[in-house]
Parts: structure tokens; sequence; C-alpha cells
């Protein structure tokens, strides 16, 4: 009986512990990812006849020590005060295991008209920046995260 | 011993399920990040729940105490369901920009209610085949 009752408590402790390693290791691969994982380059601006087109190149990398990344879609738009939405791109990577990094590039067609309206001040344009992705492991996915900023496009 | 053990095991639980979660909210809220679904009422009522649960956990032997076990680990269980679900959704705001966290617990919440469900289970299992301990000597007739 004494040893059925020790045989239980052991699991106990295991079972608590298993849940400690896995928060900590959830803590440490969203801190890794937070801090070195998404980088977004410097956008390029080409204008043409009706639109001015904006590449915004982004770097998607798994620095953690435990999961992969699934499910990533990464979006970005530009609104103004009111939420108007003028230009949207987003993209969908479908998973990266740990170590890995893939390059994505949004493309944002914004109207010149809008584009000549911000560069006179008469209205501010903000870039909405939003991903998503699940923290999986074995297929499968076990956390899902989505972090979206938005700041105010600078004029230069 | 094992009061002094009940008595250590009920601050711990108090400090981690009530004070950590509540102090944790307000200094994050002093940094300008807002938890908009965090209840502390909730976090409140259901903590002192757990820790006079625990208090009575550590108080009662057999298999009342076992049953006692049993109710603490699925308080508990609910305890993780509800507060997983109010540190969902986290806002920062400042003049700079805005920016929001979500986050999905989705598998993780599932894996922590089924150890913490089997986790009680197994507690009670182990308080029932509790041997009970003898007080004194057998009285003569």
């Amino acid at each position: 009986m004494s040893k059925l009752r020790i045989t239980l408590k052991i699991i106990v402790y295991l079972l608590s512990i298993t849940l400690s390693i896995f928060s900590a290791l959830i803590g440490y691969d969203a801190y890794n990812l937070a801090s070195q994982g998404i980088i977004v380059g410097e956008s390029s601006t080409v204008q043409g006849t009706e639109y001015v087109n904006i590449s915004v190149p982004i770097t998607i990398r798994v620095p953690g020590y435990f999961f992969d990344l699934s499910r990533i879609n990464i979006t970005i738009v530009i609104i103004d005060e009111k939420n108007h939405q003028y230009a949207r791109d987003c993209e969908l990577i479908p998973y990266i295991p740990l170590g890995g990094e893939k390059n994505i590039t949004i493309e944002l067609s914004l109207p010149i008209t809008v584009a000549q309206q911000w560069v006179n001040g008469s209205i501010t344009l903000y870039s909405k920046f939003i991903i998503r992705f699940w923290f999986s492991k074995y297929n499968y996915d076990f956390l899902g995260f989505g972090i979206a900023g938005r700041s105010e496009l600078q004029r230069e | 011993m094992g009061r002094i053990r009940t008595l250590i095991s009920v601050l711990s639980t108090f400090v981690s399920l009530v004070i950590l979660p509540i102090m944790s909210v307000r200094t994050v809220y002093n940094m300008g990040i807002i938890v908009p679904k965090f209840d502390e009422l909730t976090i409140i009522i259901l903590g002192c729940s757990i820790t006079v649960l625990t208090l009575i956990d550590g108080l009662t032997p057999g298999k009342a105490g076992a049953l006692f076990s049993l109710i603490k680990y699925s308080a508990s269980a609910y305890y993780s369901y509800k507060i997983l679900n109010m540190f969902s959704w986290f806002i920062y705001q400042s003049q700079q920009g805005y920016a929001e966290l979500y986050v999905d617990w989705g598998l993780w919440l599932i894996l922590v209610i089924s150890i913490t469900l089997l986790s009680g289970l197994l507690s009670a299992m182990s308080k029932a085949v509790e041997k009970p301990k003898k007080e004194g000597e057998p009285k003569k007739s």
C-alpha cells in the first residue's frame, strides 16, 4: 500500500514538473521570437500612374529551443484615423521548423491621390502590422499568438 | 510536521493564486499594458476557495481527505481555465503607437486542465490508500 502511495505521489510530482518545464519552454521561445525572430527590413517605394507601390521585406526566424512555428499569417494594412483601409496585403507561411527562417515581401498599393493628400499633410496615415502564428511540435498546434501593432507613417 | 506542511502549502497557494496574478496585472498596468479581460474579483473568490480547500485537504486524513483533494484539484483546473482565458488579450498604448497581443491557449489549455485533473485523481488515490496513524497505545480491556 505504501509503495502504491509513493508511486502515485511521484507521478503527481512528475506531471507538475512536466507542466512547469513546458511553461518555461513556451516563455523562453516566445521571448526569443519577440526579441530576434521578426525582422522588418527597409521598405522601398515605386511610384506608378495610379498607385504608389510599397514593398516591405520581412524575415521570420525561429530562434527558440523547442517549438516550431506553423500557420504564420502576416498582414500589413494602411489605415487612417477612422480605420478606413487604403492598402492591404498578407502572406501565409504554413510551417517553419526550429532554427529555420523564411523571407517574405509584403506588397502594398496605395492610391496616388491618398499618397498626395498624406504628403500635403491633409490626412494622417498609420501602418498596422498584424502577425498570427502557432507554437507547434510533432504536428500539434499548442499555443496561438496574435500581435497587432499600429504606428503613424512618418513623412521624410 | 503535517500541520506545518499544510500551513506552508496554504500560504504558497494563496500567494501564487491570488497575490501574484493581481500584483503582476497591476505591475504591467503601470508599464502601460492593459489586460482587458482580467477580473480581480473572480481571481480573489476562486483563489481563496482553493486556499480553503488546500487547508481542509491538508487537515483531513483518509477517504474524506481524498475527496477534498479531488475537489481542490478540480477547482484548480477551473481556476486555470478562467485565468488563462483572462490572460488572452493584452493592450499596450503609448504616444509612439498602439499594440495588441492575443493568446489562443488552444491545446495547451486542454493539456493543463487534463494534467491538473489527473494529478488530482492520483493525489486522491494516494491519500485514500494512506494508512491511518496509530494514536498512542491500544486500550486494554
